[in-house]
């Protein structure tokens, strides 16, 4: 096949792609002159010459013109936006007809299929499937050519129909295979994105049905830690309201900042977002201008992900004192109160305070119901009355739910909080850390004698300790997950307030005590050295011109008598092996070489005769080379 | 092969598990192979954002083309018979091409077979997409061309020669890996030293000509002369006798030659200092060469944690073998002068000279010097370290690079 020939098959690609382009996105006035300019180079005797700057400045101009033109006659609206399509389809088709007209098909042919995929990012219309159809056919012909086909006769005919079949029946297959899977792929692909790429957030939400069927997830995701000694709880939302069988979160006036008055002290840094809802111990105030008082004893704030909040609170775990509440704390729609009427007639009996009506639901829950993170509650009535007639298991907004209602309906002001219930301390640092499955629900009821709203806890912990175990982690685990919190908090610290960050680490005494063990080690170092020298020196003498002849006398004696000196081996040895071998002349020699430069170097004699040793060396020498001839 | 270090700004394919995925791309996939898989990666990322029935449609039958061609190609697999042949070695930086013989072995006539190279290391390099044989019939013979792109000294194995076919599709090239390993030389690249002078006096070397070739023991022929009571037979020059019919014997002298040592520092500490260390051995390959065409015995001491003697002869072709000593040098993380004193300094008193191609410059090394000036040695030193002074030397004894 003939160069233009070639070419001319290259090219067959990227002119069904313009084609196509020009097709799905109305862009001829990219195609038409591409595609002209391709015919041309290609029929020109010899190819295009590639230049890599002309060739990036060819892109580069195609790049702003696509620009410009997609201002004019933009793309047609699709997956892609038409500002980022024009330049970018027109920078490919400009490329891919210059790389394959300058003999560079591997580059032409790969933007050609880039191009073909943004390109078929538009509805599939009739003109569309043509000029689709026309792109698989121009590369099915170059495949041909490429795979040998070509000249391959008869069996090279049948071995590419073979491969055409392979690839229709395997593309329709796998094409419906896409189709048909396309809630589970995109659901395993969007979870997987969720889990691993995108950052999330984590919120409790400001509504809170009781739907039958319901499933949660155990995650260990840490959401946030805390240093110092939270309570056993941390609010984040308060839902008081309870409108259609739903609780809502409280509305009303936003306070002004409460006063401080606790003496508890906690840092908590938030690892996540967790939407607008702070978890806060109950009573608390939180030290920080970008976190506001919520009605309810709640804090919200925004963007504080990676910020460390000092929170004080009253320790025990109290709610300020307030009024009464109003009727709207002790309303449950007329359908409910019929249905779980049957329920609470046994439920309260012989208890008159309201704090003992409390605690009889609470410990009625506790004792009879476990816990699970698969809630069905399928049957006749509201699921409430199924959980209550059934006793079937759920988790804790659902027995937080149905006591506030229980008690609501017994006339006690009741409301269902939202929170986390820490319960994982590091033994090593101290730190609690707090992990999505810490999430958890209870209920604060008001007490007129006290005159404020006192938390109870329906959820059977016996069953959910069990499901859910709690605890510290041992000391392995706890040291991993010490550095694991180290480096998140450092992360989130400098994605939150990066010059912050830096000079909490220029402050940090960690960083300073490293550089000083580090300059400590350094002047070990220099001050082991001297002493290493010293005891080299004892070893091998101070003068090195002594050591010197000593080396080349055993270099000698491992060239010329094929001798080495064994690590431990006494000059006396080494000798003795010498006569062994060699003979006694040869001893003799190399033992007036020896004891010279004993005398030398062990006497202490200041007077070394190096030029008798030198000689002494150089007749063992000759001796030992007279014998080799 | 040279052991890599690691670097912040090191290129993708120095890292093996890049290189290996690179290698399985190249190995696998002709060029059209590789702008489909892009097709199909492509759609598939665009597919993300909702499964548009185009981009399903260029998925699906994109990524069905390349499992058919792997599938269909697989009978198809070349039976060849393969044999490198090796040119002399190239410098770091050139391209090595070299061709390859390839035989077909087995029954069937072979379409579209590429040779290439394998699992190469990341300092060689494929310089071009293989030649393609489109025919090879049964018993046939064929020669391709393998370019290759050196881009750093070294000795290479080169293990695992590929003889593929991308028969029927043109995408996916079932390999097939055959040949016997090799061994790739890539000396340093060469700097050429022009007018590098060094001081000699003719010492008496012990051995002649022979030590000055290859270590051993003998003399240099001087001459002949009448054979005389008690000459050994072995020494009679026949030719002579037959010539004369009288009883001539060789005559043999002892040799006098400039020897001369080269130390070469190798202590290197980061990945910038490698470079270094490479423009030091390609300036020694150049004095190496300057000293090779003259005669001069060379001493070659390559110190670093461990000291590495090369003795050399005169110029009897051996710089070959002194490029490939240089090739093969690996830098150490420190200089071990107490051992190269060791080493160099019994060797003084028959060296005329030796030249110190360093590092840098410190106090251990400007010692060292001195000892050997003690001795009597001549000496030149040479640092390309930029900024480094040579303190404590004559000018005369510090070489300058123009």
């Amino acid at each position: 096949m003939s160069g233009r020939a070639q070419r001319a098959l290259a090219l067959l690609p990227p002119l069904a792609v313009l084609a196509l382009y020009a097709v799905a996105h109305q862009q001829g006035w990219v195609a038409v002159p591409c595609a002209a300019w391709g015919v041309w180079a290609t029929w020109r005797k010899e190819p295009l010459p590639y230049r890599r700057p002309v060739f990036l400045i060819a892109g580069a101009l195609a790049v702003v013109a696509g620009g410009v033109g997609s201002l004019v006659a933009p793309t047609a609206p699709g997956m892609v936006p038409p500002l980022l399509l024009g330049p970018l389809g027109t920078g490919l088709a400009v490329s891919a007809v210059y790389a394959i007209c300058a003999g560079r098909t591997l580059f032409g042919w790969t933007w050609c299929a880039l191009l073909a995929a943004l390109s078929l990012t538009v509805p599939w219309t009739p003109p569309v499937a043509v000029a689709a159809g026309a792109v698989f056919a121009a590369f099915a012909v170059v495949m041909f050519a490429q795979g040998g086909g070509a000249r391959g006769g008869w069996g090279g005919a049948l071995g590419f129909a073979l491969f055409l079949a392979v690839t229709a029946a395997t593309g329709l297959r796998l094409e419906r295979t896409v189709h048909g899977s396309e809630g589970a792929v995109m659901e395993l692909l969007s979870a997987w994105m969720r889990d691993n790429l995108l950052p999330r957030g984590f919120g409790l939400e400001g509504q809170l049905g009781t739907p039958r069927q319901s499933r949660v997830e155990a995650s260990d995701r840490v959401l946030f830690e805390v240093e110092g000694d939270p309570a056993q709880r941390l609010r984040s939302v308060v839902l008081g309201e309870l409108v259609d069988d739903r609780w809502h979160q409280l509305r009303g006036e936003r306070g002004g900042v409460p006063e401080s008055t606790g003496t508890a002290v906690i840092t908590l840094t938030l690892l996540q977002e967790l939407g607008r809802a702070l978890p806060t111990p109950a009573g608390s105030v939180v030290e920080d201008a970008s976190a506001l008082p919520l009605p309810g004893g709640v804090w919200s704030g925004r963007d504080l992900r990676g910020r460390s909040l000092r929170i004080r609170f009253p320790g025990d775990e109290q709610l300020p004192v307030e009024p009464a509440p109003t009727a709207e704390a002790v309303r449950v729609s007329e359908g409910l109160r019929r249905e779980l009427e049957s329920f609470r007639a046994g439920l309260f009996a012989g208890q008159d305070s309201a704090r003992g009506k409390a605690s009889a639901v609470e410990a009625f829950f506790r004792e009879g119901f476990e816990y699970t993170l698969e809630v069905d509650l399928t049957g006749r009535g509201h699921p409430l009355a199924v959980l209550l007639r059934e006793r079937r298991a759920a988790y804790c907004t659902y027995f937080a739910s149905a006591m506030a209602i229980l008690l609501r309906m017994e006339g006690i002001p009741a409301r269902v909080v939202g929170g986390f219930a820490p319960s994982e301390r590091n033994p090593l640092t101290g730190v609690v850390t707090v992990r999505e499955r810490d999430a958890h629900a209870w209920v604060e009821v008001y007490l007129a004698d006290e005159g404020r709203y006192v938390p109870f806890d329906p959820t059977p912990w016996r069953s959910r300790d069990t499901l859910l175990p709690r605890g510290s982690p041992n000391l392995a685990s706890a040291a991993l997950e010490a550095v694991g919190a180290w480096v998140r908090r450092g992360f989130n610290a400098f994605r939150a307030d990066p010059w912050g960050a830096l000079q909490g680490v220029a402050r940090s005494p960690w960083l300073w005590g490293a550089i000083l063990a580090g300059l400590v080690w350094r002047l070990r170092r220099h001050v082991r050295a001297p002493r290493r020298a010293l005891a080299r020196r004892a070893l091998e003498g101070d003068d090195r011109r002594l050591v010197a002849l000593r080396a080349e006398y055993l270099k000698l004696l491992a060239a010329r008598a094929d001798l080495r000196a064994a690590p431990a081996e006494t000059d006396e040895e080494l000798l003795a092996r010498l006569e062994q071998r060699h003979g006694p002349e040869v001893r003799e020699r190399a033992e007036a070489f020896v004891r010279g430069y004993q005398q030398a170097r062990f006497r202490g004699d200041a007077t070394v005769d190096l030029q008798g040793l030198r000689e002494a060396l150089d007749a063992l020498g000759k001796c030992l080379g007279r014998l080799a001839a | 092969m040279k052991r890599r270090r690691w670097s912040f700004l090191m290129s993708p394919e120095e890292h093996d598990s890049l290189r290996a995925m690179h290698d399985l791309y190249l190995g696998l996939l002709t060029p059209l192979g590789r702008a489909v898989l892009w097709g199909a990666i492509a759609a598939g990322m665009l597919a993300l954002g909702g499964l548009a029935r185009g981009i399903v449609q260029l998925f699906a039958f994109s990524a069905a083309a390349l499992i058919a061609g792997a599938l269909v190609g697989w009978p198809f697999r070349p039976r060849v018979r393969l044999q490198r042949h090796l040119p002399p070695p190239v410098s770091a930086g050139d391209r090595l091409e070299y061709r390859v013989s390839v035989q077909n072995v087995g029954w069937r006539t072979l379409r579209q077979v590429t040779i290439q190279e394998r699992g190469l290391p990341a300092d060689v390099r494929p310089a071009e997409e293989p030649e393609v044989i489109p025919l090879l019939r049964p018993g046939e013979k064929a020669e391709v061309r393998v370019a290759l792109h050196c881009k750093l000294r070294g000795v290479y194995p080169l293990r695992r020669l590929q003889a593929a076919s991308a028969f029927p599709s043109g995408l996916f090239k079932w390999p097939v890996r055959t040949g016997g390993e090799d061994r790739l030389v890539v000396y340093p690249r060469f700097t050429p030293v022009e007018g590098f002078e060094v001081p000699h006096g003719r010492n008496y070397q012990p051995g002649g000509i022979s030590v000055a070739s290859h270590v051993g023991d003998s003399t240099e022929f001087f001459g002949t002369r009448e054979y005389r009571q008690g000459d050994r037979m072995r020494d009679i020059h026949w030719p002579s006798y037959a010539r004369t019919g009288r009883l001539v014997v060789k005559e043999f002298q002892e040799e006098y030659f400039v020897r001369l040592a080269m130390v070469l520092d190798i202590e290197v500490h980061s990945a910038r200092e490698e470079k270094l260390l490479e423009q030091s051995l390609s300036v020694a390959a150049g004095i190496a060469d300057v000293l090779a065409r003259r005669e001069y015995i060379l001493d070659l001491f390559a110190a670093g944690p461990r000291i590495f003697h090369f003795q050399a002869g005169r110029a009897l072709a051996h710089f070959d073998h002194l490029l490939e000593i240089l090739a093969s040098l690996e830098s150490g993380s420190r200089l071990d002068f107490a051992a190269l004193e060791a080493a160099l300094l019994p060797e003084a008193p028959r060296l005329s000279a030796v030249i110190l191609v360093m590092m840098t410059w410190d106090p251990k090394r400007a010692a060292l010097v001195r000892q050997l000036q003690e001795r009597g040695v001549a000496i030149r030193v040479l640092c390309l370290r930029p900024g480094v002074e040579l303190t404590g030397l004559d000018p005369s004894e510090v070489v300058r690079l123009g």
